[in-house]
């Protein structure tokens, strides 16, 4: 049994008199201290998944099990304390508290974990030792994706979720997200799983998985990793 | 507009119908109280300006101290300004009611101006009719049809026993003043209307004037005032001329009576002087006649005298010749029984002789008889022996016959002599029983002479006797006139004295004072119109909190709505739609909330709050119909207010909005930037907060506006609700303090006015014996008015009998509660008095007594007092200045007793015919407190309406909060914030703000409160900010109450929120 098992996972939406099915019985599975890309099209059902396996959204139907727990059982309070201790979430759009520092935003995070790791230490894995505590308004882009990363992994979680987290970002700060996430993974032998659309960055994962039409259409388990500073998009 | 944007317009308002709701809801209040509030002051004016008119009320009153003319008011009626006026009369009477009270009526003419209302019954057809007001007859119990006595001492109305036969209204009295009066308790307590015929007066006592034109302007307005100040101007250029015409008519009419009064004083002088002139020579006479009487008697007493002095001379000579007769007869008498003698011893001789004859004849007479016998029986005898013895016989015979013969002869000397001596005997008998019938004769005239003589005397003593009482009669005539004299001559002298006083008196003859009034010398028209501008001042102020906390709400709301609403403004403006074309959603949106929101909150609030508030006033004033009016300027106003800040702020947001470029609206607004506070610069207080305290602080400087918003917001719904509480506090208080603090008495029992000074210090005396009565205070109860150019107000005024008692019932004590002694110098006045006559201690005041006397007197210090205005002076002073002291009531603070017990005194001591009143001081303060009960109504009002503002600024603030940040409390949740934690992360930050609020709400409270308190105060009451604590937790709690409510909206709201939204792109 894997790590995280994603099973004939069902997700329907109700719009209006409309039924929209998101998730069609989606399976896939990862590993411990996997990077995964997520890919496909807008409206493939990938954010779904994501916020599913993030404990966001409950599944219409299916079962979720991550690290032997069936997070699609989870309910209110068990639902936000699996948010609160198993997961990292890096946002797009940063999604840091204006009004904090650097540092507060990683505090943020570490004062509702148990296990949580030093917010300074974080601060200097991800690079930004000298800017902990600037606003995030006085931030560049990739410093604020460093600092909302530094947020996600400071909580020591047990799956690292990204979404579209190079989204906002230009090229080269992109790249260096993506490097550090890569990193992370390796070194922290952490679960990653990035969301995105761009097909190119999918060479850096452990495992690549294509959503179509709110189903995982195909897992690629990858045998040529090829570090994130070798990809080209 | 592009049926598209209608469209959406439409579409925005149902999708964010909160929103809409609140901003609505904002107007609604705002608005709604503007104008409801401001309204009433309005209303107030129509109202009293309706009823005024509708019974024809005066413009301007002409009231003289010597009464006013025919003359006069031919003289105003030709003025220019003047359409109609008219004389009339009125005078303050006793009247004798069914219960032992004696209360003072103002009697008064029933005419077409100031037409009275009849409420039940019938107008008085006759002059033994009269109306009454209501609570005459409820306060003495009596009915319609039955009959009051009037105590009409100075004789001005023709019939004392009036029979009532309605219940009227009085126009003049609209609160429940009546007005002061110099009888009874110094106060007119009830009104009463008679016809105009029953006084009987010279002259006219108020002239009642309409100015022309003055109807067409409203009771208090500055045209009104403007057109009745230009007739004032004018009439009282007539002052003068009245002032001397009824001077000079008087003095007049006095010189004229004081010249009758010489006329009639020395006709009587002549008249009274002749008759004791002839009485007293009517005397002398009687007096001579009783001299020359006493003189007669005198001549008659010696007549009398000098007669019987005559008479007794005979009588003595009489009685001498008597007596010389007796010695006479006397010698007489011897001669006589000499001879008798002489006579009697020859009468023995005789009969010695006769008796030797008669012996010789019986020895004869036995010779013969044997002689005799012999012969006769012869037997023996020879004839010769016959014959001698016949011989024998016949000489015996012959010398019988001579011895017969002698004794003859000497029995004949013996009468002889027996005749003699008769005869001497019977001569002096004869001339003894003369000397006896002289003897007798003398006799009895002596006891005529001397019966007479008595007589005579008796006579003369009689009439002297007579003379004597006569005499005495005289003298008493004379002693009498004598008096009548002297009392004739005091008389004239006292007549005389008189006539010069007079004469004096009328060199003294005031001159008359004319008062020209208009409506605002009424107590009853200007208190209304000062409580009409006191709700007008509360009309200025208190709703524009409501307003500017409505406002500012409504407008962070539309701003909001706009900046949410930048990326779609930036499409719009980029597919090439016009600024306006763009704004007029927001535009429209606002002001559909804000009129919708404000016309509603006209309709209800004109209608309701000065209905609330006039309820209250209804209460103090007597006006029946109050006029409710839609103001539609002041409903305008306040909407165009409302509109002009909501919408403006709308347009403001727009336009900022749409000055930049589309692309950059299309693109998420920068957001704000973080920022250090200054806080974080004391890092022993940073360091100890906690984290979420943290960014709490720091989001409340980030916000500015929201912060400056919110704790307006609060603050000004604390204060609200505070300030309702405070006014309560504060009303409810003055009557404590009055009746708890200051005055400590129960009852005030007023005697009656025809008491002594004595009587009613053995009034005290009696009353003081009852066991429930623990303190008694005799002093002088009366009333003044005390006016300057300030202010004319009534005032009470308490004179102790002593200094020093008064303390015993009364606390009386200055402002900084230090005990006021009452001095020689000055008097003492209660606090708010001073305040209205903007006087301070060491100046001086004009008291106006009851009989219009108008007296200075120096200020010596300045009382607390809560309730009605009160001069106190010293006994001593007030002889000084006021005249003579007597006191008249009595203030009794019985012992601690039941209310009922308390009732039961009263009633005892109502029956003591020597008491004319007894006040309950408890039923009084009940009476106030009751009124003040009203004033609770428009506090929940205040209370109600400030907790709902509160509650919807705070939800509204809360929802903005939310919304502004959604994105960061979709991103907490994701991280796995707990939803309590989520609450406590948002909700700390409008909790401190709440905190600050309610802080800030305290001092705007009381500020509110102070501020009102002034403005609102009626004249005579003082109302002293009164900070309870409960109010202050009561507000605290209402709004925390409030708070949390929100806060219950809030933790949903926030559950509720969907963390998909961290993932959206920032709009």
């Amino acid at each position: 049994m894997s790590y995280i098992e994603f099973e004939d996972v069902v997700k329907k939406y109700k719009m209006g008199e409309m039924e929209i099915t998101a998730l069609d019985r989606t399976s896939f599975s990862i590993e411990k201290g996997e990077l995964v890309v997520i890919v496909g099209a807008s409206g493939a059902g990938k954010t779904t998944a994501l916020n599913i396996l993030g404990g966001m959204d409950s599944a219409t139907s299916g079962k979720v099990i991550v690290d032997k727990k069936d997070i699609t059982k989870l309910k209110g309070k068990e639902l936000i304390k699996y948010r609160r201790e198993d997961i990292g979430f890096v946002f797009q759009f940063y999604n840091l508290v204006q009004n904090l520092t650097a540092i507060e935003n990683v505090e943020l995070a570490t004062q509702i974990c148990k296990d949580s790791l030093n917010p300074k230490e974080v601060m200097i894995k991800v690079g930004l030792k000298d800017r902990v505590n600037n606003f995030p308004s006085q931030l560049s882009g990739g410093e604020q994706q460093r600092v909302a990363i530094a947020r996600a992994i400071a909580k020591n979680p047990k799956l690292l979720l990204c979404d579209e987290p190079t989204g906002a970002l230009d090229y080269n700060t992109g790249k260096q997200i993506l490097k550090l996430l890569q990193d992370t993974s390796r070194k922290e032998n952490m679960t990653v799983v990035i969301i995105t659309h761009n097909q190119a960055i999918a060479p850096m994962a452990d495992k690549i998985i294509k959503f179509k039409n709110g189903r995982a259409i195909d897992i690629i388990q990858n045998d040529n990793i090829i570090p994130v500073e070798n990809i080209e998009w | 507009m592009k049926k598209a944007l209608l469209k959406d317009s439409i579409k925005e308002i149902t999708k964010t119908y909160k929103r809409f709701l609140s901003i609505m809801l904002m107007s609604l209040l705002g608005v709604g109280f503007f104008a409801g509030i401001r309204a009433t002051g309005p209303d107030m004016r129509q109202t009293i300006d309706n009823y005024l008119k509708e019974n024809n009320v005066y413009d301007i009153e002409l009231i003289s101290t010597l009464g006013l003319t025919e003359d006069d008011i031919s003289l105003l009626k030709e003025n220019e300004y003047v359409s109609d006026v008219i004389g009339t009369y009125s005078t303050d009477v006793l009247v004798n009611a069914s219960n032992n009270n004696q209360p003072v009526a103002k009697l008064m003419a029933i005419e077409e101006l100031n037409k009275v209302k009849l409420i039940d019954g019938s107008f008085p057809l006759n002059d033994k009719e009269c109306v009454v007001e209501k609570s005459f007859l409820t306060a003495t119990g009596m009915q319609i049809g039955q009959t009051i006595e009037i105590e009409d001492s100075d004789d001005v109305i023709n019939n004392d026993s009036l029979k009532i036969t309605g219940v009227v209204e009085s126009p003049l009295y609209i609160s429940s003043e009546r007005g002061t009066s110099s009888l009874g308790t110094g106060k007119v307590n009830y009104y009463m209307y008679i016809n105009r015929s029953n006084f009987n007066m010279d002259v006219y006592t108020n002239i009642y004037i309409k100015v022309k034109g003055a109807d067409n302007y409203i009771f208090g307005s500055d045209e009104y005032t403007n057109v009745v100040d230009e007739a004032l101007a004018s009439i009282e250029g007539y002052e003068e001329e009245i002032n001397t015409r009824r001077y000079d008519t008087l003095i007049a009419e006095a010189n004229d009576k004081i010249e009758e009064a010489q006329q009639e004083l020395d006709n009587e002088y002549n008249e009274n002087q002749q008759k004791l002139d002839d009485a007293q020579e009517e005397i002398d006479s009687y007096k001579e006649q009783i001299a020359n009487g006493r003189e007669e008697i005198e001549q008659n007493r010696t007549n009398v005298y000098n007669t019987f002095l005559e008479y007794e001379n005979q009588i003595a000579e009489g009685k001498t010749k008597i007596e010389e007769a007796k010695t006479t007869l006397a010698n007489q008498k011897v001669t006589a029984q000499e001879n008798i003698n002489a006579a009697n011893s020859a009468k023995a001789t005789l009969q010695d002789n006769i008796s030797q004859i008669d012996t010789n004849l019986e020895i004869l007479i036995a010779k013969y008889n044997e002689v005799y016998n012999t012969l006769e029986n012869p037997i023996g005898l020879t004839e010769e022996d016959i014959e001698y013895l016949k011989g024998v016989k016949l000489q015996l015979e012959t010398e019988k016959e001579g011895l017969e013969k002698t004794k003859i002869e000497l029995s004949e000397q013996i009468y002889t002599i027996d005749t003699t001596i008769e005869q001497i005997n019977t001569s002096i008998t004869a001339a003894e029983d003369a000397i006896t019938d002289q003897q007798i004769t003398l006799t009895e005239k002596e006891n005529e002479i001397a019966t007479l003589k008595s007589q005579a005397y008796q006579a003369l003593d009689d009439a002297e006797a007579e003379l004597d009482n006569n005499e005495q009669e005289i003298n008493d005539s004379q002693e009498e006139l004598d008096s009548n004299r002297l009392e004739f001559e005091e008389k004239i002298k006292e007549a005389e004295a008189e006539i010069i006083d007079a004469k004096e008196d009328v060199l003294n003859i005031e001159h008359p004072k004319l008062y020209i009034w208009t409506r605002d010398n009424n107590n009853g028209y200007s208190g209304f119109i000062q409580d009409t501008e006191s709700i007008e001042n509360l009309g200025k102020v208190f709703p524009i909190v409501f307003f500017v906390v409505a406002t500012l709400i409504s407008l962070t709301s539309m701003t909001r709505m706009v900046e949410e609403q930048r990326q779609q403004i930036g499409t719009l403006k980029a597919l090439g739609y016009t600024k306006s074309q763009i704004s007029i959603k927001y535009i429209l949106y606002a002001t559909l909330a804000t009129i919708i929101g404000g016309i509603l909150g006209m309709i209800i609030c004109f209608y309701t709050l000065p209905k609330i508030i006039w309820m209250m006033y209804s209460m103090m004033y007597n006006i029946p119909d109050f006029i409710l009016e839609f103001n539609f300027g002041i409903g305008v106003t306040g909407l165009i207010c409302a509109f002009i800040c909501i919408v403006g702020a709308t347009i403001y947001a727009c336009l900022k909005e749409l000055t930049e470029k589309p692309a950059i609206l299309m693109r998420p607004k920068a957001p704000k930037m973080g920022k250090r506070v200054i806080l974080e610069k004391i890092p022993f207080i940073w360091n100890k907060l906690n984290f979420t305290t943290k960014v709490t602080v720091r989001n409340i400087f980030r916000y500015k506006k929201r912060f400056l918003m919110t704790i307006i917001g609060i603050c000004g719904c604390t204060s609200l609700i505070l300030l309702g509480f405070l006014l309560k506090d504060s009303i409810v208080a003055v009557v404590d303090n009055q009746y708890g603090d200051i005055f400590n008495y129960n009852f005030i029992i007023t005697a009656k006015e025809s008491l002594t000074e004595d009587e009613v210090k053995e009034l005290e005396y009696d009353i003081s014996q009852d066991s429930k009565i623990d303190k008694n205070v005799l002093v002088e109860f009366t009333s003044a008015t005390i006016s300057n150019l300030d202010a004319i107000e009534d005032v009470q005024i308490i004179v102790p009998e002593d200094n020093e008692s008064i303390y015993n019932v009364i606390n009386l004590v200055d402002l900084q509660d230090q005990k006021i002694e009452l001095k020689e110098d000055g008097v003492v006045i209660t606090d708010k008095l001073a305040s209205l006559l903007d006087v301070d201690v060491g100046d001086s005041i004009i008291v106006t007594t009851n009989d219009n006397e108008e007296i200075e007197v120096k200020i010596d210090n300045i009382a607390k007092n809560y309730v009605y205005h009160y001069m106190y002076l010293s006994k001593n002073l007030y002889n000084e200045v006021f005249g003579e002291y007597s006191p008249n009531a009595l203030l009794i603070e019985t012992n601690d007793i039941p209310n009922e017990e308390k009732d039961d005194l009263s009633r005892s001591l109502m029956t003591d015919s020597r008491i004319l009143s007894v006040s309950n001081i408890d039923s009084m303060k009940e009476t106030i407190v009751n009124m003040m009960d009203l004033l609770k109504y428009v506090v929940w009002v205040l209370i109600v309406s400030a907790g709902l503002l509160a509650f919807v600024v705070l939800y509204n603030l809360e929802n903005i909060n939310i919304s502004e940040r959604l994105r960061e409390i979709a991103t907490i949740k994701v991280l796995g914030f707990y939803d309590n934690e989520v609450y406590d992360y948002i909700v700390k930050e409008s909790t401190l703000l709440t905190i600050i609020g309610i802080a800030c709400g305290m001092f705007g409270g009381i500020i509110l409160n102070i501020f009102l308190l002034k403005t609102c105060e009626i004249n005579v009451l003082r109302f002293v900010p009164e900070l309870k604590v409960s109010s202050f937790l009561i507000a605290i709690l209402i709004t925390v109450a409030f708070k949390l409510i929100v806060n219950i909206f809030t933790y949903h709201a926030l559950k509720k929120i969907d963390m998909v939204e961290s993932l959206k792109s920032v709009e």
